[in-house]
């Protein structure tokens, strides 16, 4: 497949895995962030990391929406999702996530009428199909997401549907990432940014983190030599004393965002002034709610939301594990108590998410070792 | 990960919820009145996209799809490796 085969060709990974070798000084150890959990995901699919320098560190961040959605909220999903009235439809991902009072799948199974979705226009089919029902859908997801839904709340209102609804929960990639770099307790070398979402909002946004912060950022694309060609763009910029905005996924990314999808995202959505994230608290205009011109497709308006904060379960270091402070194996329920089958805690649910990734292609490679020879 | 968990369009185990998954799809009709169009994606399934992103859509278009809307057309020039 076109841009696919020729960024999962194994010689090009092995030429650019000794290259990077070759650049890593042997007596520093770099630290550099993922952003994003495709990242995350294709770094432990592929083994990307047996390709690199044991003294170079790949540091999983909070780039993941399931990972990153607070126990109450989801809890006020299951909420809605338990109304007699409604059909509650999500990714599948998102039945999967624990609130405080277990998970949609659960409530599904004690009959609430719960649906995975692939897409928003899915959910919006099946309140077409459903008129005498209220088809809610729960929306999560960074800026790649939220266009579609946007997209299919224009087409509702130019419809008329009268019901269906959105339990908005989008949120935004770059406050996290500036508290992050705020957080004392956090060293990194350098960021992999997140190509899809800056597809929507481009390159551009993201030179406040050499400008401001002195870290190199490169926007990457998801396959494994994207990855590795990040990496060693990365290490280049150090090695060199540079310190920048560099755009690896230029096949599809732009330096400016997409006109077109901010008009639509100013359109139907505003920005929230305090979002809880999961292991980061209340980050400030971090999250989308629904403006007021689509207020009669606001599942928080349509219904009692109770809006309840659940605290975290004490064995669960989630947070510790987004902010890249602990590896996935490093906490302590982690393969034991909390599994893919029966997750405590959100990194464990999506295959994004840094612990199931990790768990389900990482976990025996640690065995084998790690460090390529350096090319000569 | 069950099938249940996985994307229409998706050749590996990607989360769909997932902010960065989505997957390069043929755009084979438009249909101005819904600004959507019928896509095909590299295993020949057929679904519904949104194109409310893209400037003056046209059948054989190369598009980057995520979660049923079309967020950029994609470029035949691969990028260069170091």
């Amino acid at each position: 497949m076109k841009f696919v085969d020729e960024f999962r060709n194994a010689e090009l990974g092995s030429i650019l895995s000794e290259r990077i070798a070759a650049l890593a000084e042997p007596d520093r150890h770099y630290k550099i962030m993922e952003v994003c959990g495709g990242h995350t995901h294709t770094i432990y699919r592929y083994g990307v990391a047996d390709l690199l320098p044991s003294n170079v560190e790949l540091v999983h961040g909070p780039g993941c929406p399931v990972c990153v959605i607070p126990m109450g909220r989801v809890d006020d999903a299951i909420a809605i999702a338990r109304r007699p009235e409604v059909i509650f439809t999500c990714f599948g991902d998102m039945m999967r996530v624990p609130g405080g009072s277990g998970t949609l799948l659960e409530a599904k199974a004690e009959g609430a009428d719960v649906r995975m979705v692939y897409s928003p226009l899915d959910a919006l089919r099946v309140a077409g199909a459903n008129p005498d029902r209220q088809v809610v859908f729960f929306a999560v997801g960074f800026e790649t997401t939220a266009p579609s839904t946007a997209l299919t709340l224009m087409r509702a209102k130019a419809d008329g549907v009268r019901n269906f609804s959105v339990f908005c929960n989008h949120v935004t990639i770059l406050p996290p990432i500036r508290a992050l770099l705020d957080s004392p307790d956090l060293r990194l070398d350098g960021f992999i940014g997140p190509g899809h979402v800056c597809t929507i909002v481009g390159a551009r946004p993201f030179s406040f983190i050499p400008e401001g912060y002195g870290k190199p950022v490169v926007i990457s694309g998801f396959e494994p030599v994207d990855v590795l060609c990040s990496v060693y763009m990365i290490l280049t910029q150090l090695a060199e004393g540079r310190c920048e905005l560099e755009n690896q996924y230029r096949r599809v990314v732009p330096h400016e965002g997409n006109a077109q999808a901010f008009q639509v995202l100013g359109e139907v959505f505003e920005l929230r002034p305090h979002f809880e994230w999961r292991g980061l608290g209340f980050i400030s205009q971090s999250a989308l709610r629904l403006s007021s011109r689509y207020a009669a497709f606001d599942a928080e308006q349509r219904f009692p939301i109770a809006g309840v904060r659940v605290a975290d379960p004490k064995a669960c270091q989630c947070g510790e594990v987004l902010k890249g402070v602990i590896k996935p194996w490093e906490c302590k329920v982690f393969g034991t108590a909390c599994t893919p089958e029966h997750p405590i805690g959100t990194c464990m649910v999506s295959s994004e998410g840094a612990c199931a990734a990790y768990y389900n292609f990482g976990r025996f490679a640690r065995q084998r070792p790690t460090a390529p020879v350096a090319a000569q | 990960m069950n099938a249940e968990h996985e994307s229409s369009c998706a050749h590996d185990t990607h989360c769909i919820t997932c902010s960065d998954a989505a997957c390069a799809m043929r755009l084979l009709s438009v249909d101005e009145s819904k600004a959507s169009g019928i896509c095909v994606d590299e295993a020949g399934q057929h679904s519904e996209v949104l194109l409310g992103l893209i400037t003056s859509p046209a059948p054989g278009d190369l598009l980057l799809v995520h979660a049923g809307a079309a967020l950029q057309r994609l470029g035949e020039t691969p990028t260069e490796l170091p």
